[in-house]
């Protein structure tokens, strides 16, 4: 039963999230085969979705079984959407096969260091534990929801059941991996310290990659100076405990750094991909303005102050955009992607 | 009110030296770059974000809408680790070829400096289990944790915010909110297990009283007689820590 379990972890992490990114990025051409994308995109949807589906269920006192069955149904059925638009595709249009010219040496050796550096990362985020008091909130509220079958309605810090905590339950990320670990049968406590970091720090930097991979002008060359000095920068990152970098490496378990860490440099990468398109006169395909909402709802899953700072980055943005452009009309779009945050905004304000 | 926007950035920066790398960066590429989409992203965005943050009007109004201990979280918004990483390349690669392998050591050199390593953190430390949890709590947690049901226990601040993490059917008659909040607010009984000197029995009634079936202490824990002439037995004993049990409650 045991591996039965883990094995369903490893589909859900390996093949349901990157085939639902999959599904997703048929609809964007530059990415319809980038699979740390696949990945990026897949993930985004799950939160997008989990957020939307869990703030309703847990004011609606539904258990957590409940939502995770519903969870997974839903999970189950985008993965085979985006399975049939994907296969749909690839028969429509075979994919050339890209002739790349091979890795110098320099750029091996390059290589070689910036994926040392991140399994180095892997290993210590393993074999050492970053004590933060929070995680007496956060991880036992996934604990409890897995022990208990009850989401935000138990207090985590003592004892006993109160009415249901309404400021903390629209940014439920810890239920999220509550749900990964009933999933795979993994003790919360391990699955947030020890597996979290396993899950995001690699994305993290698919994400930098990918970033990277379009600030220097698509030139793959220079990619792997770019994430060593990513790692750098990360690393020694830790100038105060607020910095995205702190917690990004000390508390990857946390809807904090969900958001700062891995949804804020994935709405940089969005906005880049879509500034492109609308700076240059091409067009912005729907598929990256359904992300960019989705980035919206994840914020928000990882911490209730993204339903704020979403839809300032996105204001920002069209800000900045307009300056440049004279153009009104991607204005319209944009404030469509930032309705979800504005929305939790006001529930938050409502209820504090 | 700038002031205070000032001191929020400052706590945010810690010495400062990696925002002053990143504000140097910024100024480079607001000269050197030249594709669109890189400028709006990592030159207008970020420079747009810094002047709204110090805008008093702005903060304000958050101040009140959200509070002023969360507005350092504006500060996540700015992409240091791509606009110093991009500059820093950019900056190498105008230089000879030969020269640009010392050149990018160099530049990972002044980050370095510039910066802290995280596994410096007086917060880091060698996991002793997988749970990341110390084993002593695990020890003392498998010792009381019920196979049906929850029990309370009363254990000692240190434990307070690992216990629940670890176990969600061991209860507390208080945990972390007694290390974030006033004295003020805090229980008789917490007052009573913390004291220099425990009096037993003023412990033991309140313990009772608050329904707590165990009572944790540390094996150094000065008492002033023993738990045990008031129903709480001596039920173990693991990594300096001795757990006393209820068998008054127990036995009802």
């Amino acid at each position: 039963m045991p591996v039965v379990r883990i094995v369903l972890l490893l589909l859900f992490l390996a093949v349901i999230t990157p085939g639902i990114g999959a599904g997703i990025c048929n609809y964007i051409k530059e990415y319809k085969r980038n699979v740390a994308f696949h990945f990026l995109a897949g993930f985004l949807a799950e939160w997008a979705l989990f957020q939307l589906i869990a703030v309703p269920a847990i004011v609606m006192g539904v258990t957590f079984t409940g939502l995770s069955v519903v969870y997974g149904i839903l999970l189950g059925l985008c993965f085979i959407a985006g399975g049939v638009v994907t296969a749909s595709d690839r028969k429509k249009t075979p994919a050339l096969k890209v002739v790349r010219e091979p890795f110098s040496k320099g750029e091996k050796r390059l290589w070689a260091i910036a994926l040392a550096g991140i399994l180095l990362q892997l290993v210590l985020a393993v074999v050492m534990a970053f004590e933060d008091g929070d995680d007496a909130f956060y991880v036992t509220t996934s604990n409890l929801s897995v022990t208990w079958d009850s989401m935000y309605r138990l207090l985590p810090y003592n004892f006993g059941s109160t009415s249901l905590d309404f400021r903390h339950c629209l940014a439920p990320f810890p239920i999220w991996i509550a749900f990964l670990s009933k999933l795979s049968g993994i003790h919360p406590a391990v699955f947030s310290h020890t597996l979290m970091p396993l899950i995001l720090l690699p994305l993290a930097y698919c994400i930098y990659g990918l970033l990277g991979y379009r600030l220097l002008g698509k030139n793959r060359k220079k990619l792997p100076a770019f994430l060593i000095f990513a790692e750098v920068l990360i690393l020694w990152g830790n100038v105060s405990a607020y910095t995205a970098e702190t917690f990004l490496i000390s508390r990857t378990r946390q809807g904090k750094a969900l958001l700062c860490a891995i949804v804020v440099p994935a709405m940089f990468l969005l906005l880049h991909i879509l500034a492109e398109r609308l700076l240059y006169d091409k067009k912005a395909e729907k598929g990256l303005w359904l992300l960019l909402s989705m980035a919206v709802f994840s914020a928000g899953l990882g911490s209730t102050m993204g339903d704020f700072l979403s839809p300032f980055l996105l204001g920002v943005f069209g800000l900045c955009l307009l300056f440049m452009t004279k153009k009104w009309k991607p204005l319209l779009p944009l404030f469509f992607c930032m309705v979800p945050g504005l929305c939790y905004m006001v529930l938050y304000a409502v209820v504090k | 009110m700038f002031e205070r926007i000032i001191a929020c950035f400052g706590r945010y920066c810690g010495t400062g030296m990696m925002m002053g790398l990143f504000l140097v960066s910024l100024i480079y590429l607001f000269f050197k770059e030249k594709n669109k989409a890189n400028r709006l992203l990592f030159v207008y965005v970020p420079v747009v974000t810094l002047l709204i943050y110090f805008c008093p009007l702005w903060a304000w109004v958050v101040y009140r809408v959200i509070g002023e201990d969360l507005y350092w979280r504006f500060l996540w918004l700015l992409p240091v680790v791509p606009v110093i990483a991009y500059a820093a390349i950019k900056a190498v690669q105008m230089l000879d070829r030969k020269i640009q392998p010392f050149a990018g050591t160099l530049a990972a050199f002044i980050m370095i400096l510039s910066g802290s390593l995280i596994y410096q953190s007086s917060h880091v430390e060698w996991a002793e289990n997988i749970y990341h949890i110390p084993q002593e709590v695990i020890n003392v947690c498998d010792i009381m944790e019920p196979e049906e049901g929850k029990v309370k226990a009363a254990v000692p601040w240190e434990m307070f915010q690992y216990v629940r993490q670890y176990s969600a059917k061991i209860e507390m008659p208080y945990g972390r909110e007694y290390i974030l909040f006033d004295w003020a607010d805090r229980s008789e009984l917490f007052h009573a297990l913390t004291e220099d000197i425990i009096n037993p029995e003023k412990a033991a009634e309140l313990a009772r009283q608050d329904g707590c079936l165990y009572i944790v202490l540390a094996e150094t824990k000065p008492i002033d007689g023993t738990l045990e002439e008031y129903g709480y037995e001596k039920y173990a004993e693991t990594d300096g820590y001795v757990i006393y049990r209820d068998m008054v409650t127990k036995n009802e």
